[in-house]
Protein backbone atom coordinates (compact mmCIF):
# COMPACT_ATOMS: atom_id res chain seq x y z
CA UNK A 1 0.00 0.00 0.00
CA UNK A 2 1.28 3.45 -1.26
CA UNK A 3 0.22 5.65 1.83
CA UNK A 4 -0.06 9.65 1.65
CA UNK A 5 -0.02 11.57 4.70
CA UNK A 6 -0.49 15.26 5.23
CA UNK A 7 1.71 15.98 1.72
CA UNK A 8 1.95 19.94 1.67
CA UNK A 9 3.41 21.56 -1.64
CA UNK A 10 4.14 25.66 -2.13
CA UNK A 11 5.50 27.13 -4.70
CA UNK A 12 6.73 30.58 -2.41
CA UNK A 13 3.76 31.71 -0.67
CA UNK A 14 0.95 29.83 -3.19
CA UNK A 15 0.04 26.63 -1.93
CA UNK A 16 -0.17 24.12 -4.69
CA UNK A 17 -1.26 20.72 -2.51
CA UNK A 18 -2.50 21.07 1.06
CA UNK A 19 -2.96 18.29 3.56
CA UNK A 20 -3.04 16.05 0.89
CA UNK A 21 -3.53 12.58 2.73
CA UNK A 22 -5.18 9.12 0.82
CA UNK A 23 -3.84 5.60 0.59
CA UNK A 24 -3.71 3.41 -2.95
CA UNK A 25 -3.99 0.21 -2.58
CA UNK A 26 -3.28 -2.90 -4.43
CA UNK A 27 -5.85 -4.23 -6.54
CA UNK A 28 -7.94 -0.74 -6.91
CA UNK A 29 -7.83 1.20 -9.82
CA UNK A 30 -8.43 5.19 -8.40
CA UNK A 31 -8.52 7.97 -10.72
CA UNK A 32 -7.42 11.15 -9.37
CA UNK A 33 -9.65 14.07 -10.32
CA UNK A 34 -10.16 17.69 -10.73
CA UNK A 35 -9.99 20.82 -12.93
CA UNK A 36 -7.03 21.85 -14.35
CA UNK A 37 -4.59 23.53 -12.04
CA UNK A 38 -5.85 21.73 -9.00
CA UNK A 39 -2.57 20.35 -8.61
CA UNK A 40 -2.83 16.44 -9.80
CA UNK A 41 0.48 16.05 -11.85
CA UNK A 42 2.05 17.97 -8.88
CA UNK A 43 0.81 15.24 -6.54
CA UNK A 44 1.92 12.58 -9.02
CA UNK A 45 5.73 14.55 -9.19
CA UNK A 46 5.66 14.78 -5.28
CA UNK A 47 4.87 11.13 -4.84
CA UNK A 48 7.97 10.07 -7.47
CA UNK A 49 10.15 12.51 -6.15
CA UNK A 50 10.51 14.25 -9.36
CA UNK A 51 9.86 17.69 -7.43
CA UNK A 52 10.72 18.24 -3.51
CA UNK A 53 7.49 18.40 -1.31
CA UNK A 54 7.45 20.66 1.71
CA UNK A 55 6.47 18.55 4.50
CA UNK A 56 4.41 15.42 4.37
CA UNK A 57 5.47 12.01 3.87
CA UNK A 58 4.82 9.15 1.55
CA UNK A 59 5.64 5.16 2.47
CA UNK A 60 5.17 2.13 0.55
CA UNK A 61 4.24 -0.78 2.87
CA UNK A 62 5.53 1.36 6.02
CA UNK A 63 8.97 2.35 4.15
CA UNK A 64 9.63 5.80 3.35
CA UNK A 65 9.71 6.07 -0.37
CA UNK A 66 13.06 6.54 -1.77
CA UNK A 67 14.86 5.99 -5.36
CA UNK A 68 15.67 2.71 -4.38
CA UNK A 69 12.24 1.32 -4.12
CA UNK A 70 11.28 2.90 -7.33
CA UNK A 71 11.13 -0.32 -9.15
CA UNK A 72 8.24 -1.29 -7.41
CA UNK A 73 6.39 1.64 -8.80
CA UNK A 74 6.23 2.70 -12.54
CA UNK A 75 4.99 6.44 -13.67
CA UNK A 76 3.64 6.77 -16.99
CA UNK A 77 3.57 10.78 -17.67
CA UNK A 78 1.58 12.32 -19.74
CA UNK A 79 4.26 12.34 -22.68
CA UNK A 80 6.88 9.91 -23.72
CA UNK A 81 9.68 10.79 -21.57
CA UNK A 82 12.59 9.45 -24.02
CA UNK A 83 15.07 11.35 -26.62
CA UNK A 84 13.32 11.46 -29.60
CA UNK A 85 16.40 10.12 -31.79
CA UNK A 86 15.48 6.69 -30.10
CA UNK A 87 13.80 4.47 -31.79
CA UNK A 88 10.93 1.79 -30.05
CA UNK A 89 13.58 -0.82 -29.63
CA UNK A 90 15.37 1.26 -28.38
CA UNK A 91 13.95 2.97 -25.70
CA UNK A 92 12.63 -1.16 -24.64
CA UNK A 93 16.39 -1.83 -24.87
CA UNK A 94 17.06 1.33 -22.10
CA UNK A 95 13.99 -0.25 -19.69
CA UNK A 96 15.90 -3.44 -20.14
CA UNK A 97 19.16 -2.03 -19.07
CA UNK A 98 17.56 0.14 -16.40
CA UNK A 99 15.23 -1.77 -14.80
CA UNK A 100 15.84 -5.38 -13.03
CA UNK A 101 12.42 -5.46 -13.26
CA UNK A 102 11.29 -5.39 -16.93
CA UNK A 103 9.43 -8.10 -18.46
CA UNK A 104 10.33 -8.54 -22.15
CA UNK A 105 7.88 -11.42 -22.60
CA UNK A 106 5.37 -8.16 -21.54
CA UNK A 107 6.81 -5.80 -23.93
CA UNK A 108 6.97 -7.98 -26.82
CA UNK A 109 2.85 -8.81 -26.27
CA UNK A 110 2.37 -4.98 -25.77
CA UNK A 111 4.39 -4.21 -28.76
CA UNK A 112 2.37 -7.01 -30.65
CA UNK A 113 -1.08 -5.84 -29.09
CA UNK A 114 -0.43 -1.96 -30.12
CA UNK A 115 0.80 -2.56 -33.64
CA UNK A 116 4.04 -0.69 -33.21
CA UNK A 117 6.85 -1.04 -35.70
CA UNK A 118 10.15 -1.82 -33.42
CA UNK A 119 12.72 0.42 -35.81
CA UNK A 120 10.52 3.68 -35.88
CA UNK A 121 12.14 6.42 -34.16
CA UNK A 122 10.27 8.21 -31.82
CA UNK A 123 10.00 11.64 -33.48
CA UNK A 124 7.97 9.95 -36.56
CA UNK A 125 5.37 8.63 -34.32
CA UNK A 126 2.05 9.73 -34.06
CA UNK A 127 0.89 11.20 -31.14
CA UNK A 128 -1.39 8.23 -30.59
CA UNK A 129 1.48 5.96 -31.03
CA UNK A 130 3.73 7.82 -28.61
CA UNK A 131 1.19 7.52 -26.04
CA UNK A 132 1.30 3.49 -27.16
CA UNK A 133 4.70 3.71 -26.57
CA UNK A 134 4.65 5.80 -23.12
CA UNK A 135 2.17 2.51 -22.46
CA UNK A 136 4.42 -0.31 -23.12
CA UNK A 137 7.51 1.05 -21.35
CA UNK A 138 5.07 2.06 -18.29
CA UNK A 139 3.40 -1.54 -17.81
CA UNK A 140 6.26 -4.09 -19.31
CA UNK A 141 7.69 -3.31 -15.74
CA UNK A 142 6.47 -6.03 -13.37
CA UNK A 143 5.64 -3.05 -10.37
CA UNK A 144 3.21 -3.27 -7.97
CA UNK A 145 1.94 0.31 -8.61
CA UNK A 146 1.29 2.33 -11.75
CA UNK A 147 1.14 5.72 -11.88
CA UNK A 148 -0.43 7.29 -14.83
CA UNK A 149 -0.79 11.26 -15.54
CA UNK A 150 -3.10 12.24 -18.09
CA UNK A 151 -3.37 8.68 -20.26
CA UNK A 152 -5.58 9.80 -22.57
CA UNK A 153 -4.57 13.30 -23.44
CA UNK A 154 -4.72 14.60 -27.12
CA UNK A 155 -5.28 10.84 -28.65
CA UNK A 156 -7.50 10.02 -30.93
CA UNK A 157 -10.24 7.67 -30.43
CA UNK A 158 -8.90 4.24 -31.82
CA UNK A 159 -5.41 4.76 -29.57
CA UNK A 160 -8.09 5.58 -26.93
CA UNK A 161 -9.33 2.01 -27.61
CA UNK A 162 -6.35 0.37 -27.53
CA UNK A 163 -4.74 1.81 -24.32
CA UNK A 164 -8.34 1.23 -23.03
CA UNK A 165 -8.14 -2.50 -23.40
CA UNK A 166 -4.89 -2.65 -21.69
CA UNK A 167 -7.27 -1.74 -18.41
CA UNK A 168 -9.45 -4.94 -18.98
CA UNK A 169 -6.18 -7.22 -19.69
CA UNK A 170 -4.27 -9.11 -17.38
CA UNK A 171 -1.82 -6.32 -18.05
CA UNK A 172 -2.62 -4.26 -14.82
CA UNK A 173 -4.56 -7.47 -12.76
CA UNK A 174 -3.61 -7.53 -9.10
CA UNK A 175 -1.73 -3.90 -9.45
CA UNK A 176 -2.61 -0.65 -7.66
CA UNK A 177 -3.07 1.92 -10.01
CA UNK A 178 -4.12 5.98 -9.94
CA UNK A 179 -5.16 7.94 -12.90
CA UNK A 180 -4.58 11.66 -12.76
CA UNK A 181 -7.13 13.10 -15.60
CA UNK A 182 -9.71 15.39 -16.03
CA UNK A 183 -11.90 13.03 -18.54
CA UNK A 184 -13.42 11.55 -15.66
CA UNK A 185 -16.25 9.99 -18.99
CA UNK A 186 -13.17 8.46 -20.59
CA UNK A 187 -12.14 5.97 -17.33
CA UNK A 188 -15.55 5.85 -15.47
CA UNK A 189 -16.09 2.15 -16.26
CA UNK A 190 -12.26 1.16 -14.97
CA UNK A 191 -12.27 2.42 -11.74
CA UNK A 192 -13.06 1.06 -8.11
CA UNK A 193 -12.37 4.84 -6.33
CA UNK A 194 -12.33 8.54 -7.23
CA UNK A 195 -10.30 11.24 -5.27
CA UNK A 196 -11.49 14.42 -6.00
CA UNK A 197 -9.19 17.28 -5.72
CA UNK A 198 -10.16 21.19 -5.74
CA UNK A 199 -7.33 23.99 -4.85
CA UNK A 200 -4.91 21.54 -4.02
CA UNK A 201 -7.16 19.64 -1.09
CA UNK A 202 -8.67 16.21 -1.49
CA UNK A 203 -12.77 16.99 -1.73
CA UNK A 204 -14.29 13.71 -1.69
CA UNK A 205 -12.63 10.38 -1.41
CA UNK A 206 -15.24 7.72 -2.05
CA UNK A 207 -15.84 4.22 -4.40
CA UNK A 208 -17.33 4.25 -7.23
CA UNK A 209 -19.63 1.13 -6.34
CA UNK A 210 -20.85 3.08 -2.89
CA UNK A 211 -22.27 6.06 -4.91
CA UNK A 212 -24.15 4.12 -7.46
CA UNK A 213 -25.66 2.02 -5.24
CA UNK A 214 -26.08 4.27 -2.22
CA UNK A 215 -27.19 7.21 -3.51
CA UNK A 216 -27.97 6.28 -7.14
CA UNK A 217 -25.79 8.86 -9.17
CA UNK A 218 -22.55 8.50 -11.75
CA UNK A 219 -19.55 9.90 -10.82
CA UNK A 220 -20.20 12.85 -13.35
CA UNK A 221 -23.08 13.79 -11.21
CA UNK A 222 -21.11 14.02 -8.06
CA UNK A 223 -18.01 15.89 -10.75
CA UNK A 224 -20.83 18.22 -11.13
CA UNK A 225 -22.31 18.80 -6.98
CA UNK A 226 -18.47 19.28 -6.47
CA UNK A 227 -16.81 21.24 -9.47
CA UNK A 228 -20.56 23.24 -10.38
CA UNK A 229 -22.16 24.03 -6.69
CA UNK B 1 28.01 0.83 -9.68
CA UNK B 2 26.14 -0.95 -12.67
CA UNK B 3 23.47 1.85 -12.55
CA UNK B 4 26.83 4.31 -13.25
CA UNK B 5 28.54 2.08 -16.36
CA UNK B 6 24.84 1.46 -18.02
CA UNK B 7 24.03 5.27 -17.61
CA UNK B 8 27.70 6.18 -18.47
CA UNK B 9 27.55 3.96 -21.46
CA UNK B 10 24.37 5.31 -22.70
CA UNK B 11 25.51 9.53 -22.30
CA UNK B 12 28.68 8.35 -24.16
CA UNK B 13 26.58 6.68 -27.10
CA UNK B 14 24.53 10.15 -26.74
CA UNK B 15 27.60 12.09 -27.04
CA UNK B 16 29.58 10.16 -30.13
CA UNK B 17 28.14 12.15 -32.80
CA UNK B 18 28.93 15.54 -31.01
CA UNK B 19 32.37 14.22 -30.19
CA UNK B 20 33.16 12.93 -33.76
CA UNK B 21 32.50 16.26 -34.98
CA UNK B 22 34.57 18.00 -32.60
CA UNK B 23 37.33 15.33 -33.75
CA UNK B 24 36.99 16.06 -37.20
CA UNK B 25 37.18 19.98 -37.11
CA UNK B 26 40.29 19.21 -34.10
CA UNK B 27 42.17 17.67 -36.86
CA UNK B 28 40.94 19.34 -39.76
CA UNK B 29 42.00 22.74 -38.67
CA UNK B 30 45.33 21.18 -37.05
CA UNK B 31 46.17 19.66 -40.95
CA UNK B 32 45.23 23.16 -42.65
CA UNK B 33 47.75 24.98 -39.78
CA UNK B 34 50.62 22.10 -41.35
CA UNK B 35 50.26 22.81 -45.14
CA UNK B 36 49.23 26.51 -44.24
CA UNK B 37 52.65 26.89 -42.79
CA UNK B 38 54.37 25.02 -45.35
CA UNK B 39 52.93 26.81 -48.11
CA UNK B 40 53.85 30.20 -46.05
CA UNK B 41 57.13 29.42 -46.18
CA UNK B 42 57.41 28.09 -49.59
CA UNK B 43 56.08 31.29 -50.89
CA UNK B 44 58.08 33.68 -48.51
CA UNK B 45 61.20 31.39 -50.02
CA UNK B 46 60.18 31.45 -53.62
CA UNK B 47 59.91 35.65 -53.28
CA UNK B 48 63.27 35.70 -52.09
CA UNK B 49 64.34 33.66 -54.87
CA UNK B 50 62.79 35.66 -56.97
CA UNK B 51 64.07 39.09 -55.69
CA UNK B 52 67.65 37.63 -56.10
CA UNK B 53 69.22 38.99 -53.50
CA UNK B 54 70.58 35.55 -52.03
CA UNK B 55 69.59 33.44 -54.00
CA UNK B 56 70.52 30.02 -52.53
CA UNK B 57 69.41 28.61 -49.47
CA UNK B 58 72.07 29.22 -46.78
CA UNK B 59 71.34 32.91 -47.67
CA UNK B 60 67.90 32.21 -46.60
CA UNK B 61 68.92 30.49 -43.52
CA UNK B 62 71.04 33.61 -42.95
CA UNK B 63 68.24 35.79 -43.39
CA UNK B 64 65.98 34.02 -41.21
CA UNK B 65 66.98 30.58 -39.11
CA UNK B 66 65.67 27.49 -39.31
CA UNK B 67 62.16 26.24 -39.36
CA UNK B 68 60.85 23.76 -36.76
CA UNK B 69 57.93 22.42 -35.67
CA UNK B 70 56.85 25.25 -33.52
CA UNK B 71 56.17 27.43 -36.23
CA UNK B 72 52.81 24.73 -37.06
CA UNK B 73 51.75 25.11 -32.85
CA UNK B 74 52.19 28.65 -33.16
CA UNK B 75 49.93 28.93 -36.47
CA UNK B 76 46.57 30.61 -35.74
CA UNK B 77 44.68 27.96 -36.89
CA UNK B 78 45.91 25.73 -34.65
CA UNK B 79 45.84 27.50 -31.70
CA UNK B 80 41.68 28.11 -32.86
CA UNK B 81 41.39 24.46 -33.34
CA UNK B 82 42.81 23.93 -29.30
CA UNK B 83 40.16 27.00 -28.45
CA UNK B 84 37.07 25.69 -30.68
CA UNK B 85 37.07 22.42 -29.03
CA UNK B 86 37.85 24.01 -25.44
CA UNK B 87 34.63 26.02 -26.06
CA UNK B 88 33.00 23.35 -27.61
CA UNK B 89 33.42 21.17 -24.57
CA UNK B 90 32.04 24.19 -22.35
CA UNK B 91 28.86 23.91 -24.12
CA UNK B 92 28.15 20.42 -24.11
CA UNK B 93 29.10 20.51 -20.57
CA UNK B 94 26.53 22.61 -19.78
CA UNK B 95 24.13 21.37 -22.76
CA UNK B 96 24.54 17.71 -21.62
CA UNK B 97 22.45 18.72 -18.51
CA UNK B 98 19.83 21.37 -20.09
CA UNK B 99 19.15 18.76 -22.98
CA UNK B 100 16.96 16.77 -20.48
CA UNK B 101 16.02 19.09 -18.62
CA UNK B 102 14.50 21.27 -21.50
CA UNK B 103 11.59 21.04 -24.08
CA UNK B 104 8.51 19.06 -24.27
CA UNK B 105 9.18 15.16 -23.56
CA UNK B 106 11.98 15.81 -20.75
CA UNK B 107 14.29 12.82 -20.39
CA UNK B 108 14.76 14.11 -16.95
CA UNK B 109 11.40 12.53 -15.85
CA UNK B 110 12.90 9.05 -16.85
CA UNK B 111 16.48 10.06 -15.22
CA UNK B 112 15.36 10.64 -12.30
CA UNK B 113 12.87 7.79 -12.01
CA UNK B 114 15.34 5.42 -12.49
CA UNK B 115 15.62 2.67 -9.49
CA UNK B 116 19.09 3.34 -7.27
CA UNK B 117 21.11 6.09 -6.56
CA UNK B 118 20.30 9.52 -8.37
CA UNK B 119 24.02 9.89 -7.93
CA UNK B 120 24.45 7.85 -10.90
CA UNK B 121 23.35 9.82 -13.41
CA UNK B 122 25.66 13.08 -11.97
CA UNK B 123 28.80 11.09 -12.45
CA UNK B 124 27.91 9.20 -15.49
CA UNK B 125 27.47 13.37 -16.91
CA UNK B 126 30.68 14.05 -15.35
CA UNK B 127 32.36 11.11 -16.44
CA UNK B 128 31.36 11.45 -20.07
CA UNK B 129 33.02 14.77 -19.90
CA UNK B 130 36.17 14.12 -18.74
CA UNK B 131 36.03 11.43 -21.16
CA UNK B 132 35.44 13.72 -23.81
CA UNK B 133 38.47 16.06 -22.07
CA UNK B 134 40.98 13.14 -21.79
CA UNK B 135 39.90 11.64 -25.00
CA UNK B 136 41.05 14.74 -26.66
CA UNK B 137 44.29 15.18 -24.89
CA UNK B 138 45.02 11.67 -26.13
CA UNK B 139 43.97 12.56 -29.68
CA UNK B 140 46.47 15.88 -29.34
CA UNK B 141 49.65 13.82 -28.50
CA UNK B 142 49.09 11.21 -31.29
CA UNK B 143 48.05 13.99 -33.73
CA UNK B 144 51.24 16.37 -32.78
CA UNK B 145 53.59 13.25 -33.81
CA UNK B 146 51.57 12.79 -37.13
CA UNK B 147 51.83 16.31 -38.11
CA UNK B 148 55.50 16.77 -37.02
CA UNK B 149 55.91 13.86 -39.23
CA UNK B 150 54.65 15.60 -42.35
CA UNK B 151 55.73 19.28 -41.76
CA UNK B 152 59.28 17.25 -41.50
CA UNK B 153 58.57 15.66 -44.58
CA UNK B 154 57.33 18.84 -46.65
CA UNK B 155 60.21 21.06 -45.37
CA UNK B 156 63.91 20.45 -47.21
CA UNK B 157 66.05 18.61 -45.03
CA UNK B 158 68.31 21.60 -44.86
CA UNK B 159 66.12 24.18 -43.66
CA UNK B 160 63.68 21.92 -40.51
CA UNK B 161 65.27 21.54 -37.79
CA UNK B 162 64.06 19.18 -35.31
CA UNK B 163 63.01 20.13 -31.91
CA UNK B 164 61.59 17.40 -28.91
CA UNK B 165 57.83 17.96 -28.89
CA UNK B 166 58.61 18.66 -24.84
CA UNK B 167 60.43 22.03 -25.99
CA UNK B 168 57.86 22.83 -28.81
CA UNK B 169 54.86 22.47 -26.57
CA UNK B 170 55.09 25.21 -24.36
CA UNK B 171 55.96 27.99 -27.25
CA UNK B 172 52.16 27.68 -27.52
CA UNK B 173 49.80 28.77 -24.83
CA UNK B 174 46.76 27.00 -25.77
CA UNK B 175 48.60 23.76 -26.39
CA UNK B 176 50.35 24.59 -22.89
CA UNK B 177 46.90 24.40 -21.56
CA UNK B 178 46.06 21.69 -23.40
CA UNK B 179 49.01 19.90 -22.65
CA UNK B 180 50.91 21.24 -19.62
CA UNK B 181 54.44 20.21 -19.81
CA UNK B 182 54.99 18.74 -16.56
CA UNK B 183 52.88 16.22 -14.28
CA UNK B 184 52.60 19.35 -11.26
CA UNK B 185 51.57 21.78 -13.94
CA UNK B 186 49.14 19.18 -15.34
CA UNK B 187 47.93 18.52 -11.86
CA UNK B 188 47.40 22.28 -11.19
CA UNK B 189 45.53 22.78 -14.06
CA UNK B 190 43.35 20.32 -14.18
CA UNK B 191 42.71 19.63 -10.28
CA UNK B 192 41.06 23.26 -11.14
CA UNK B 193 39.46 22.75 -14.58
CA UNK B 194 37.65 19.63 -12.87
CA UNK B 195 37.05 21.77 -9.54
CA UNK B 196 35.29 24.42 -11.51
CA UNK B 197 33.70 22.10 -13.70
CA UNK B 198 32.08 20.60 -10.40
CA UNK B 199 31.24 23.98 -9.31
CA UNK B 200 29.28 24.21 -12.64
CA UNK B 201 27.55 21.41 -11.92
CA UNK B 202 26.40 23.02 -8.62
CA UNK B 203 25.24 26.31 -10.47
CA UNK B 204 23.01 24.06 -12.88
CA UNK B 205 21.70 21.77 -10.35
CA UNK B 206 21.07 24.92 -8.45
CA UNK B 207 19.09 26.99 -11.23
CA UNK B 208 17.05 23.27 -11.73
CA UNK B 209 15.99 23.11 -8.49
CA UNK B 210 15.12 25.87 -6.90
CA UNK B 211 15.02 28.44 -10.13
CA UNK B 212 17.25 31.74 -10.47
CA UNK B 213 17.34 32.32 -6.85
CA UNK B 214 19.57 29.34 -6.70
CA UNK B 215 21.81 30.50 -9.30
CA UNK B 216 21.93 33.48 -7.16
CA UNK B 217 22.67 31.72 -4.33
CA UNK B 218 25.36 29.82 -5.46
CA UNK B 219 26.96 32.82 -7.53
CA UNK B 220 27.23 34.44 -3.85
CA UNK B 221 29.16 31.43 -2.04
CA UNK B 222 31.16 30.86 -5.13
CA UNK B 223 32.52 34.70 -5.23
CA UNK B 224 32.81 34.56 -1.32
CA UNK B 225 34.97 30.79 -2.20
CA UNK B 226 36.87 32.83 -4.95
CA UNK B 227 37.95 35.66 -3.15
CA UNK B 228 39.07 33.65 -0.59
CA UNK B 229 41.29 31.31 -2.49
CA UNK B 230 43.05 34.42 -3.78
CA UNK B 231 42.84 36.66 -0.41
CA UNK B 232 44.73 33.24 0.76
CA UNK B 233 47.06 32.74 -2.45
CA UNK B 234 48.28 36.37 -2.86
CA UNK B 235 48.13 38.34 0.46
CA UNK B 236 48.62 37.22 4.22
CA UNK B 237 49.16 34.26 5.04
CA UNK B 238 50.32 32.91 1.66
CA UNK B 239 53.37 35.51 2.18
CA UNK B 240 54.62 33.00 4.84
CA UNK B 241 54.66 30.28 2.03
CA UNK B 242 57.06 28.90 -0.29
CA UNK B 243 56.71 28.42 -3.66
CA UNK B 244 55.89 24.64 -3.13
CA UNK B 245 53.62 25.57 0.07
CA UNK B 246 52.13 27.72 -1.86
CA UNK B 247 51.34 25.35 -4.88
CA UNK B 248 50.24 22.19 -2.86
CA UNK B 249 47.79 24.58 -0.84
CA UNK B 250 46.09 25.78 -4.33
CA UNK B 251 45.50 21.70 -4.98
CA UNK B 252 44.26 21.30 -1.92
CA UNK B 253 41.91 23.90 -2.08
CA UNK B 254 40.83 22.52 -5.79
CA UNK B 255 40.21 19.55 -3.85
CA UNK B 256 38.38 20.73 -1.26
CA UNK B 257 36.25 22.74 -3.73
CA UNK B 258 35.92 19.55 -5.80
CA UNK B 259 35.11 17.19 -3.32
CA UNK B 260 32.63 19.74 -1.04
CA UNK B 261 30.90 20.85 -4.82
CA UNK B 262 30.33 16.64 -5.63
CA UNK B 263 28.59 16.42 -2.39
CA UNK B 264 26.30 19.10 -2.64
CA UNK B 265 25.59 18.08 -6.21
CA UNK B 266 24.54 14.68 -4.48
CA UNK B 267 22.45 16.37 -2.01
CA UNK B 268 20.44 18.76 -4.59
CA UNK B 269 19.61 15.26 -6.83
CA UNK B 270 18.82 13.41 -3.78
CA UNK B 271 16.37 16.01 -2.15
CA UNK B 272 15.91 19.24 -4.46
CA UNK B 273 15.43 18.90 -8.03
CA UNK B 274 13.16 19.26 -9.89
CA UNK B 275 11.81 18.39 -13.38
Amino acid sequence: MIEIKNLQKSYGKKAILENISFTINQNEVICLTGLNGTGKTTLMNCIMGLIPRNSGSITIDGADIQHQLYERISYIPDSLTMPRWMTVAETMQFMATHYPNWNATKADELLAFFRLEPDAQLKNLSKGNCAKVNFLLGLSLDADYYLMDEPFSGIDVFAREDILEVFTSKFVQDKGVLIATHHMDEVEMLLDRIVMLRNGRIVKDFYAEDIRQTEGKAIIDVMREVYQP
Amino acid sequence: MKKFMELWAFEWNRAKRFYGFLIILVAGLQAYAVFHEYRFWKGSYERMLRAGSENTLEGYLNNNGYISFDAVTNNSFFGFSIVTAIFCLLFYAVAIWYQDWTGKDRFSFRLLSLPGSRFSVYAAKFATIWLMITGLQALQIGLLFVEELIFSGLMPAGVYMDLPLQSVIPTSSPLSLALPGSFSSYLFYYSAGYAALTLGYTFILMHLSVRWRGVILAGVVASVLLVSALLFLRTGVSSFLYAEEKYWAAISIHTILFIAGTRINDYLLKNRISV
